[in-house]
């Protein structure tokens, strides 16, 4: 155990350190402050950077594939992020209906399991007079 | 020497989130290893963390094979359901068959769930969101996985983590919740167990009967039913032993394999690392310790109308952490009463939160989806 939790300590301290290190190289790393494509092919322009750069998908048909020429890129259709719904008119009425939710979750949930228990009383009753019989007819 | 410093062009992209990540990541692999807690899973899953979590995505990026593993076996909902033909497999329903009133305290035991459903309202979360948050009580995986994503929550790496976590915890959480909602006479209360034998016949045909009965109830139990009781329909039907231990072992270590870093796409630091992923957590501990009271709660209601007495203890192994929960009760029991063996009663209890829990996630389902 004391062994594990040294590796597992030492990995931790590894990884930190590591970061650490990535950090003042790439401080140190040579770069220019912001990519430059002048002549609009999606390749920084700047001697030696070559770098691809990225657009932002634009879908103005509303086809959900980008519309930039060469770019047939699937947009996924925009989804609302749920939010917290405190203070918000949603608030009260979700309320509500996670309480009646709950009624009828545990009511549902008792009626279902009852079903169950009555059929496998039927079954065992069933099951056990069957061998009964075959045991009376042997 | 640019050669040399282009080695290092990604480090330039390692954020704050991304160490904290590596560090959860780490802590999940050291919990499996060391603590032992929910290896199978937490162990895929604390790698997969890591792994996610590296410049460009890591191997989560559009085309990236976590992404594809995600969309082909989570996201469609298969390996949840893949998953629970291994368990079906792996039980034995026979204490429940013997005793079938059991499974009421199966029913009792889902209270968490929905009381979690209403406080996760109150806390702001939208409906589905707490739909999904509180089925960490059903204290199954598979189930919290495919509910959460079939309700289309973006909270699912939060959620399976506090359902897996809370689930290898349940030694911790029962016992002070039990011996808090129960005095030391209840707790002695024994128990007479009439082991009647099960005919094969009424093994064969219970997880039939289940699934149509799900099926007719609750039609959105039905996949996550019908893949369970399929599972042991292989196991009781008595012909097909060798699928049975195929689906026991290989298929659900196979699966929990693939689920675990899988799951794992949702761990990235844009989702996971917010103030609702410390809330849910909370709420899942929430649900735990309402399953473990409610189960309790039925148990001494039962017994304020019936003259045989059953011990409330057992009313805590409804929840369906199998057969951890069964386990923890019976040692409580000895504990209180080294005679007192209460074994057999728990686990037919605990196979019925099985059922039961699954049912629930159902009822959920119908509900919201």
């Amino acid at each position: 155990m004391k062994n594990i939790k040294r590796i597992f300590s030492l990995a931790l301290a590894l990884m930190l350190v590591a970061a650490l290190f990535a950090f003042t190289v790439s401080a140190a790393a040579p770069k220019h402050e912001e990519h430059v494509d002048v002549n609009g092919d999606l390749i920084c322009d700047i001697d030696g950077c070559k770098a691809a750069l990225p657009h932002t998908h634009v879908d103005v048909d509303g086809d959900n594939k980008c519309d930039i020429t060469d770019c047939d890129v699937e947009i996924a259709p925009t989804v609302e992020e749920p939010e917290n719904t405190i203070g918000t008119e949603k608030y009260v009425p979700n309320i509500i209906s996670s309480l009646k939710m709950m009624g009828l979750g545990m009511l549902g949930i008792f009626i279902v399991t009852g079903i169950i228990i009555l059929v496998i009383y039927a079954l065992s009753h069933f099951t056990n007079k069957e061998s009964k019989e075959n045991t009376e007819e042997n | 020497m640019e050669e040399l410093f282009s080695i290092f062009q990604y480090f330039g992209t390692i954020n704050w989130q991304m160490i904290v990540m590596w560090v959860i990541g780490g802590v999940l692999i050291y919990l499996a290893i060391a603590k032992q807690m929910e290896p199978t899973l937490l162990l895929p899953m604390g790698f997969g963390t890591i792994l996610v979590n590296l410049p460009l995505d890591g191997a989560a990026s559009e085309e990236g094979p976590i992404t594809i593993l995600f969309n082909a076996g989570i996201a469609n909902e298969l390996f949840p359901l893949l998953l629970f033909i291994g368990i079906g497999a792996m039980i034995d329903f026979e204490p429940l068959l013997t005793n079938p009133k059991l499974l009421l305290f199966g029913a009792a035991a889902q209270f968490g769930i929905f009381i979690t459903l209403v406080l996760a309202t109150l806390c702001g979360f939208d409906l589905h969101d707490a739909a999904s948050i509180s089925i960490i009580g059903a204290a199954d995986g598979p189930t919290s996985i495919f509910v959460a994503n079939e309700l289309g929550s973006k909270y699912v790496g939060a959620i399976t983590v506090a359902a897996y976590s809370y689930m290898a915890l349940v030694p911790v959480i029962q016992p002070p919740v039990i011996k808090l909602v129960t005095t030391k006479k209840e707790r002695r209360i024994r128990m007479e167990y009439t082991g009647k034998p099960v005919k094969k016949l009424t093994k064969i045909l219970f997880p039939i009967i289940v699934t149509v009965v799900a099926g007719l109830f609750a039609p959105q139990s039905v996949a996550l039913v019908g893949f369970l009781m399929f599972g042991n329909l292989i196991r009781a039907c008595g012909v097909l032993e060798s699928l049975s231990q195929t689906a026991q072992n290989v298929l659900a270590n196979l699966i929990t394999i693939l689920l675990g870093i899988t799951v794992a796409f949702q761990m990235k630091a844009e989702y996971f690392l917010n103030i609702n992923t410390i809330i849910i957590i909370a709420l899942g501990l929430f649900a735990f310790v309402f399953d473990t009271i409610g189960g309790v709660m039925f148990a001494k209601l039962i017994n304020l109308f019936s003259k045989k007495k059953i011990n409330p203890m057992i009313g805590a192994a409804g929840i369906s952490a199998f057969p951890m929960s069964s386990r923890v009760v019976h040692k409580l029991g000895l504990e209180e009463d080294p005679s007192n063996f209460l074994l057999m009663h728990t686990v037919g209890t605990n196979v019925s939160g099985q059922i039961a829990s699954v049912i629930a996630g159902g009822l959920i389902l119908s509900f919201f989806a």
